[in-house]
């Protein structure tokens, strides 16, 4: 039997498993939240700002984010990530190191920071008693960092020691490579945190001119989550935000269209048990919601839950494989569909091309409906249950924000319960970019 | 007026703490909790069972692992891959943990479908088909994991300890069980274990989230209602760890960073030295103002990472200090952390210090709750060790009255001996010399 008849009969077969399943008839998982209950306002220096009022529980949870990730480091990789370590090491109001975080503790909240490539989240929750202290203490780490020479110095080491934890792990080293080989000259190629040789190149006046080239309040949102008022939101904003100045941003830098020749390859020699392999293909950018979410259908339909097409088809050729996983980040501009499995040496090509061969038989081979119902009705599901808490929330309302738009979180259920099997076929990663393996060679393989 | 509008705010301003639910206890001793919340459109069930490592005889170390996992193979009408797809078709998720203490099942759905995780928790709980395919598949799942070995010096430090720490008692196989106990298990002896520990006079089940005391009740009682109930069996009873003397164990490993890992035995969540060991746990290892993060990190700058780990276990437990740091900075480190402890033993706390400890550990606490399978979890687990569903309520006030002395002398009391791990990256064998202040490497990896 070919391969295109072997899918489509697995297809078929999942399909009529699913027909009798009764939750899958239902329609009614709900967006976390609606347009509705969402206020975006802009302040008059450009700063935006999204607010869901809700007072179910008596907690409160706020994200500033940034755009400026590490796709606008230009010659100064690194500096986005180090800037992020800087600013909670003392601001003018919190002047300590690490004045900000302890402020927040000291009132019951919690903080973070995350820096990707197209952004950074400063982001905390508390009880909503303590408000204006988490809207004073996460304006202060915005717009008056001290970003002093001692600071700076102190903070490099404990960022050194966190890329080489990093590299400790195999999956980090595998996804940072295959960004790097698959990118010409687009900045997303390089490690949101940078190389430890990057790293000790920068200087604290590198931060400064990041910082002051960036951090203006026409290039940040903020949102704010929980049990407060929208009067209270803007009056609280209005005192920590409304003064800071507007400027000018520097042009972004220009999209890539991936390399049209042969997929590139690496293989990094690591003493492990087995071999870990990623293989990178284009995903679409963000400002195409319908193609971003047929790209989440597509991923969910491969490697998740127990009827996961990869699995099957790997057992199918004999490949045995210990862990596999997609890692998918929505981006602002094409990104990077990774899809890595942990397998014996032995396995490592030979899995390679059962997966090639099984999204080939996908791209021509039609998606039966009761599958893709039910690959949609899993990931509203999953995508209600990850915005489950105001934290998750106001993250997840930061990151589209970072991305252009908090609304398009209010738009995702209803886009993919819209989505045609045509265009999640249209989803499907091509070409292959490349392949790196990290861990023993794959046998079979010079 | 003024005094109505105190009244008012003060009521508002009460935490998620003053929610006491009610326990509904049935015939058959099934004890059910139903919590309605509002901030999601999210519901989660948590269903434990009072099945401990304690109740593992040695021979059969590791059988409650394979009963679970048998159990959520499939049941007497639907098989596992079925029940799972009907959750996984609606987001939700079942999944099935082995505690030191207990069983944990737990369920998470979109809220207007709580029907349909009772129903697939109940065919798994109350009628599981036990197969011996489906048991001898979860026996080799179990011999597999037995055989992973940690990856990266954090986890083999922590792992190492666990296993020093814990030689000759029921937790020592952390669930897993051993090669040979493993083999010792067969379909019969699990179909056993399940008629005598798989009770609903020894569980409880904790709804949590959008739904209604009433309708969430009556689905409860259609789904667990007929499920019957027997004696249990008698529990053995074990010593807790205890050291006499500290000890070093120092290894080569194939990893990056080096690991110092300081492990104490400690008290279990019931023992009433419990709060101020897990205040000592946020005064050390509590985010950025704890005295780790300020020592060890920023003014020694001996670690990126340093941190405590204290799991709440029932009747006893383990405290680690750790940092990764290099392996020229381990003596500094051993030393950095030790000296952390004395300190505590020496001179207490400040009133100002452990307030901020004390409102860290209650705004974890109910941040926490903002999922609701956390919230339902510490509701079910807190009736099931015997402190009833309500000590969360009384949670707050428990913390507040632990006072400087209390920390003072439960440090004195848990932090005298403790195991010392160390793992460092693989060496060329300039090692031994390298770390004669802390002692002889006790293991070296094969170069590959």
């Amino acid at each position: 039997m070919s391969n295109l008849r072997v899918l489509a009969l697995w297809l078929s077969v999942l399909a009529c498993l699913l027909a009798g399943c009764p939750a899958l008839r239902a329609q009614d998982i709900p967006n976390p939240l609606t347009a509705s209950e969402l206020s975006v306002k802009t302040l008059p220096n450009g700063l935006r700002l999204v607010i869901r009022e809700d007072h179910s529980l008596p907690l409160v949870a706020m994200v500033v984010v940034v755009r400026a990730g590490s796709a606008v480091e230009a010659n100064t990789r690194g500096i986005a990530h180090y800037l992020e370590h800087l600013v909670f090491q003392g601001t003018k109001r919190y002047p300590t190191a690490l004045g900000p975080e302890a402020a927040l503790e000291q009132a019951g909240g919690v903080s973070n920071a995350v820096t990707s490539r197209d952004m950074i989240r400063f982001q905390a929750s508390a009880p909503s008693s303590q408000l204006s202290l988490l809207v004073n203490v996460l304006a202060d780490v915005a717009l008056a960092p001290k970003l002093d020479e001692r600071s700076f110095r102190n903070e490099r080491s404990t960022i050194l020691a966190e890329i080489q934890q990093d590299e400790d792990n195999p999956l980090y080293t595998l996804f940072g490579r295959a960004y790097d080989l698959t990118y010409r000259t687009h900045p997303y190629r390089h490690a949101p945190t940078g190389s430890i040789d990057d790293v000790l190149g920068l200087t604290a006046d590198d931060v400064q001119a990041f910082y002051q080239r960036w951090y203006v309040p026409n290039n940040m949102s903020v949102v704010l989550v929980g049990d407060l008022t929208q009067e209270q939101a803007m009056q609280l904003m209005q005192q920590a935000f409304g003064a800071a100045k507007s400027a000018k941003l520097p042009d972004l830098p220009p999209a890539e269209a991936p390399a049209a020749d042969q997929p590139a390859r690496a293989h990094i020699a690591r003493n492990l048990p087995d071999t870990y392999q990623v293989l990178a293909f284009p995903t679409p950018a963000s400002n195409n919601l319908p193609a971003l979410l047929a790209t989440d259908v597509l991923m969910t339909l491969l490697a998740d839950g127990g009827d996961a097409l990869l699995p099957a088809w790997w057992a199918r050729d004999g490949v045995t494989v210990e862990r596999f996983g997609i890692e998918f980040v929505s981006s602002r501009e094409p990104g990077r569909f990774l899809l890595w499995a942990q397998t014996d040496a032995r396995m490592a090509v030979k899995l390679r091309e059962s997966t090639r061969e099984l999204l080939h038989s996908l791209a021509t081979n039609p998606i039966p409906p009761a599958t893709l119902a039910l690959a949609k009705q899993r990931l509203a599901g999953q995508f209600l249950l990850e915005n489950e808490t105001y934290t998750q929330q106001a993250a997840t309302l930061a990151f589209y924000e970072g991305l252009g738009d908090a609304q398009l979180m209010c738009r995702y259920i209803p886009t993919l319960q819209s989505l045609t099997a045509e265009q999640v076929q249209a989803a499907i990663p091509a070409p292959l970019l490349g392949w790196v393996t990290v861990g023993k060679r794959p046998e079979g393989e010079e | 007026m003024r005094r109505w509008l105190w009244v008012l705010m003060l009521v508002l301003a009460l935490p998620l703490f003053a929610a006491a639910p009610h326990v509904d206890r049935w015939a058959n001793g099934f004890r059910v909790i139903v919590l309605p919340t509002t901030s999601s459109q999210v519901v989660s069930v948590e269903l434990l069972i009072d099945y401990s490592a304690f109740d593992e005889p040695e021979k059969y170390q590791g059988i409650r692992q394979v009963l679970l996992t048998s159990m959520l193979q499939g049941s007497r009408s639907v098989d596992g891959t079925t029940i799972r797809r009907r959750l996984t078709a609606i987001g939700g998720n079942l999944e099935g943990r082995v505690h030191q203490d207990m069983l944990e099942f737990t369920v998470s759905v979109p809220s207007s479908k709580l029907g349909v995780a009772l129903s697939a928790l109940a065919e798994i709980v109350c009628h599981p088909l036990l197969s011996d395919e489906y048991i001898q598949a979860a026996i080799a799942q179990s011999q597999r994991k037995v055989n992973i070995p940690p990856v990266g010096a954090l986890d083999t430090a922590a792992y190492l300890s666990y296993q020093l720490l814990y030689e000759g008692h029921p937790f020592a196989s952390r669930g897993f069980g051993t090669p040979e106990s493993l083999a010792n298990i067969t379909p019969e002896v699990v179909r056993d274990a399940y008629h005598a520990y798989i009770l609903p006079n020894i569980a409880v089940m904790s709804i949590v989230g959008r739904c209604t005391q009433d309708d969430a009740g009556a689905q409860a009682q259609a789904a667990f209602g007929l499920w019957a109930d027997h004696p249990r069996a008698k529990r053995q009873v074990a010593v807790n760890p205890t050291l006499a003397h500290s000890t070093l164990d120092l290894r080569e490993e194939n990893v990056k960073s080096t690991c110092v890992m300081l492990t104490f035995p400690v008290c279990g969540v019931t023992h009433k030295d419990y709060l101020a060991v897990r205040l000592v746990d946020i005064l050390l290892g509590g985010g950025t103002g704890s005295r780790l993060f300020r020592s060890v990190r920023e003014d020694l700058h001996l670690a990126y990472e340093t941190a405590t780990d204290f799991p709440s276990q029932t009747t006893c437990s383990h405290f680690s200090l750790f940092a990764l740091t290099d392996s020229g900075y381990m003596d500094d480190t051993k030393s950095a952390l030790t000296s952390a402890l004395a300190q505590l033993q020496v001179t207490p706390v400040t009133e100002q210090e452990l307030q901020r400890a004390k409102a860290y550990l209650k705004g974890r606490y109910l941040l926490s709750h903002q999922y609701s399978a956390q919230y339902a979890f510490d509701l079910a687990w807190y009736e099931l060790i015997g402190l009833g569903a309500g000590y969360e309520t009384s949670l707050p006030a428990n913390i507040d009255a632990v006072t400087a002395k209390d920390i003072q002398r439960v440090a004195r009391t848990y932090f005298t001996h403790y195991y010392l791990v160390v793992i460092i990256p693989q060496t060329t064998g300039s090692v031994e010399s390298s770390t004669s202040s802390l002692g002889r490497l006790t293991a070296r990896v094969q170069a590959e």
